[in-house]
């Protein structure tokens, strides 16, 4: 792979048309490959926060022996307080799940805007056990819910009760201490709605509320195992701040995340359209021998390879971590090439010369290391980032430029055989149970709407229909006649001009894999690492490992932790 | 009266459910369900005038017929059917035809809720007013009882004046697309009576599907006890099983 590289004397295709052609991007295969980035919801709050200096406390903290009570941790931010309220309790197994359909869960919270009062604390802890049923209270940003890690979080307790830090293999093959089951904002639950959020707020950019939760749960692990562990032991020590940051938050997402793609179209369009060209733009910075950003990148490729090589988990439908490290390793090498005959470069280059040479995540890796160098660029795209879902159809056009429309951005579309063996084996929906995202062959569910996005049969029906009339016919005319192919025109009209809103995908296909674009959501758009597939429905991983914890943040410490490297052993007794 | 505060969110959720239940086809639901909303928006309580309205659906789909078009005029036949079904071949129609207009909806039922086109008229390049009090004949006398005997009393009509407007977003994704009226909605929510929301919102879940123990298996791995009877869920999480030592099915 070096050698070919060695000899490369630039790509076929320029950078920018690899980053953007929506052909590439929109393949659910390529959305998976698409690795965490400093646009990453998690990742661009961590910034925002170390940025802005943002200062945490916790004025509440009133747990017994067994873990039940309450905390509320507080967050200054930009001169606007927010309180985080923590209802904690003893696990139960009966009914514990991380799926939505469970009914206890180890830990509540809810994110309010301003000090909650008791009243507020009191109303969380009636409302958020009933879900649906439920209603926040004024001010409430997000709730969420949160289990322990059964298979580390005693044994954590137990060795910092017994005076030792806990097994550093054990800690890194899970992960996390608890994880997290449910964040729910913009209106859920009665949640203050995101469109609402008005300018200038510490939180006014999509996600950036629901992910200080997250990483506020994080935290409340943290302090939740210590506290234990003193329970035990008074002369308990706490957890190394090493192995703290070495933690993140668990996570699992399930299909419900194909329902977010499918209705917000304008948000993922903007926020990728957002990412694409900050990358882009990253890629016309000349790099020159010896020069920060030469360093920079070349410091990012040889963690990022560090991280991927101890990565422990194992991927079933996504690359092997060490495929990507290689990949990685081999562009550091060929960057070091390219830079050393003193003539300047360019991230774009580099991308040229990477194209088939690397696999599609390392590729995609190099990429996403290539905004560090652009941070003030990257960081100011996501102001942008906002997007209403309004769609708007226009009646005036001809069913000539539809038609037109339809053959120049909906192609991937018309040229899928929905009548081929399989192609519309599923039925997506949602249980009455807790309305939980289901996928099932269709003979075998049962009432109910199918709720999946059937862009491909939409496209087909109106293409159909339009071959039948004239060509000067408006689409009013049309559907006057066809109500029912109003939302599809409306969709594809409404977001015309745009290209990376839908994935190109058949998602009722029996070879259809959910899990791309699962990953899709939770490793570029929110930024999870270790986003491991299971069942191919399900993408479990970690927010924030390797973020620095709150008391990090306060002090202005740690704030270069991507690419988190394996903390040292710590073998001694604290003290010792 | 006590009320519910119900987020835009959950009442476009539980809207656009309600249209599934009533017999809509996919494909028309979004487009009628936001116009819902927008009625809402503009004050009416939309969720009530579904509920009464609800018999009526799913009607022909929102098709109407022009009976009567001058120059300046329209007269648009909604054959009887609920105002907020028709509402979007309604815009369609003042969006294709050009000049100032007055604009007749007739046989139209609830055509109070007509004055959500004047909310979002702005987005197709029209500005769109209602007169006050809405010109609806068949609506039932002023301080009478609203509800079922609105409907009983018949199909009425709306009368809309339309103009040329330049307020047209040129980027409709961005927040500040967002017109008044749908602002306020995100911002301070529906204030509904609690048995109708909760009657409602019960019924909207028809559209999703009953539970079973095939269904459960659509999603995260079952728990079964030795028999293989399901008697827990795993999910994306595998420490439950980790620790329980039971077999799973996917």
């Amino acid at each position: 792979m070096t050698a070919t590289l060695a000899g490369s004397t630039g790509g076929v295709r320029p950078a920018r048309a690899l980053l953007t052609d929506p052909a590439t991007l929109m393949e659910p295969a390529r959305l998976a490959a698409l690795p965490p980035s400093r646009l990453s919801a998690s990742r661009s709050l961590v910034n925002l926060m170390t940025r802005r200096n943002w200062m945490f406390s916790t004025p509440r903290f009133e747990l017994d022996e067994k873990g039940r009570g309450r905390a509320v941790y507080r967050v200054l931010a930009d001169g606007r307080t927010f309180d985080f309220v923590v209802l904690s309790f003893e696990p139960v197994l009966e009914g514990r799940t991380g799926r939505i359909i469970g009914t206890n869960w180890d830990m509540m919270g809810a994110l309010i805007e301003g000090e909650a009062t008791d009243h507020d604390i009191d109303q969380a802890a009636i409302e958020i056990p009933k879900l649906y049923a439920g209603r926040a209270t004024p001010g409430t940003l997000v709730w969420c819910r949160s289990n322990r890690s059964l298979r580390l979080f005693d044994h954590v307790v137990e060795n910092l009760a017994q005076g030792e830090q806990p097994d550093l293999d054990e800690l890194l093959d899970v992960g996390y201490l608890m994880r997290n089951t449910g964040l729910d904002g913009n209106g859920t639950f009665g949640t203050r709605s995101f469109l609402d959020i008005e300018p200038g707020h510490p939180l006014g950019i999509p996600y950036h509320a629901q992910m200080l939760a997250a990483y506020l749960m994080r935290e409340f692990s943290f302090d939740l195992v210590e506290h234990l562990a003193r329970q035990v032991n008074p002369h308990a020590i706490p957890l190394s701040p090493e192995y703290k940051r070495a933690l993140g938050l668990g996570n699992g997402s399930g299909l419900g995340l194909l329902f977010f793609v499918n209705t917000h179209p304008a948000l993922i369009n903007r926020w990728l359209t957002l990412r694409q060209e900050a990358i882009a733009h990253a890629c016309e910075i000349a790099i020159t021998k010896d020069s920060p950003h030469a360093h920079r990148i070349t410091e990012l490729l040889q963690r990022a390879a560090r991280f991927y090589r101890e990565d422990p988990f194992t991927y079933r439908a996504f690359e092997h971590p060490d495929e990507i490290a290689t990949g990685v390793e081999a562009a550091d090498v060929h960057l070091a090439g390219l830079l050393a005959d003193g003539e300047p470069t360019s991230g774009g280059r580099l991308l040229e010369d990477l194209d088939q040479q690397i696999s599609a995540e390392a590729w995609e890796v190099v990429a996403a290391i290539l905004l560090e160098i652009d941070a003030e660029h990257a960081d100011n795209a996501l102001l942008c980032e906002a997007a209403s879902e309004l769609l708007v159809r226009d009646p005036r056009m001809t069913l000539t430029e539809l038609d037109a429309l339809l053959r120049s951005e909906y192609a991937w579309a018309i040229d899928i055989d929905m009548g081929a063996p399989g192609a519309r084996y599923y039925t997506w929906y949602k249980s009455r149970d807790a309305e939980e995202p289901r996928r099932g062959p269709a003979q075998d569910v049962h009432g109910g709407r199918n709720w999946a996005l059937d862009l491909v049969t939409d496209v087909q029906a109106i293409q159909s229909e339009i071959t039948t009339r004239p060509g000067d016919q408006t689409v009013a005319v049309l559907l006057a006649e066809h109500p029912e192919l109003r939302s599809s025109i409306e969709r594809i009209q409404g977001l015309q001009g745009t290209f990376y809103h839908s994935p190109h995908m058949n998602m009722l296909d029996a070879g259809f894999k959910a899990v791309r674009i699962i990953r899709f959501m939770n490793a570029a758009f929110h930024g999870l690492d270790r986003t491991v597939d299971s069942l191919d429905r399900n993408v479990l991983g970690l927010l924030f490992q390797g973020a620095p914890t709150r008391h990090d943040i306060t002090n202005g410490r740690h704030a270069d932790w991507i690419y988190p490297r394996r903390p040292d052993t710590i073998t001694t007794k604290a003290g010792q | 009266m006590k009320t519910i505060n119900v987020s835009h969110r959950e009442l476009r959720f539980t809207l656009g459910r309600l249209l599934h239940v009533a017999g809509l086809p996919s494909g028309c639901v979004y487009p009628v369900r936001d116009c819902l909303l927008d009625a809402q928006s503009v004050g009416i309580d939309a969720l009530a005038a579904l509920d009464r309205t609800l018999p009526a659906l799913p009607g022909r789909l929102g098709q109407v017929t022009v009976v009567d078009s001058a120059p300046g005029r329209l007269t648009i036949d909604c054959l009887g059917q609920p105002s907020y079904l028709v509402a979007p071949a309604i815009v369609e129609a003042l969006a294709v035809t050009a000049g100032p207009l007055t604009v007749e909806a007739i046989n139209v039922l609830e055509p109070a809720l007509i004055a959500g086109i004047t909310a979002t008229a702005y987005l197709y390049g029209l500005a769109v007013s209602m007169d006050a009090p809405f010109v609806c004949h068949g609506m039932p006398p002023a301080g009478g009882e609203r509800g079922a005997a609105e409907v009983e009393h018949g199909p009425g009509t709306a009368v809309l004046t339309v103009t040329q407007s330049d307020d047209r977003p040129s980027d409709v994704a961005s927040p500040n697309a967002l017109g008044d009226a749908a602002r306020r909605l995100l911002a301070d929510g529906a204030e509904i009576e609690p048995e109708l929301w909760w009657r409602m919102y019960e019924l909207s879940n028809e559209a999703l599907t009953p539970d079973s123990d095939s269904s459960r298996h659509h999603a995260g791995a079952s728990l079964l006890d030795q028999g293989g009877k399901i008697i827990g869920e795993v999910g994306e999480d595998d420490d439950y099983v980790q620790a329980a030592g039971l077999p799973i099915s996917s």
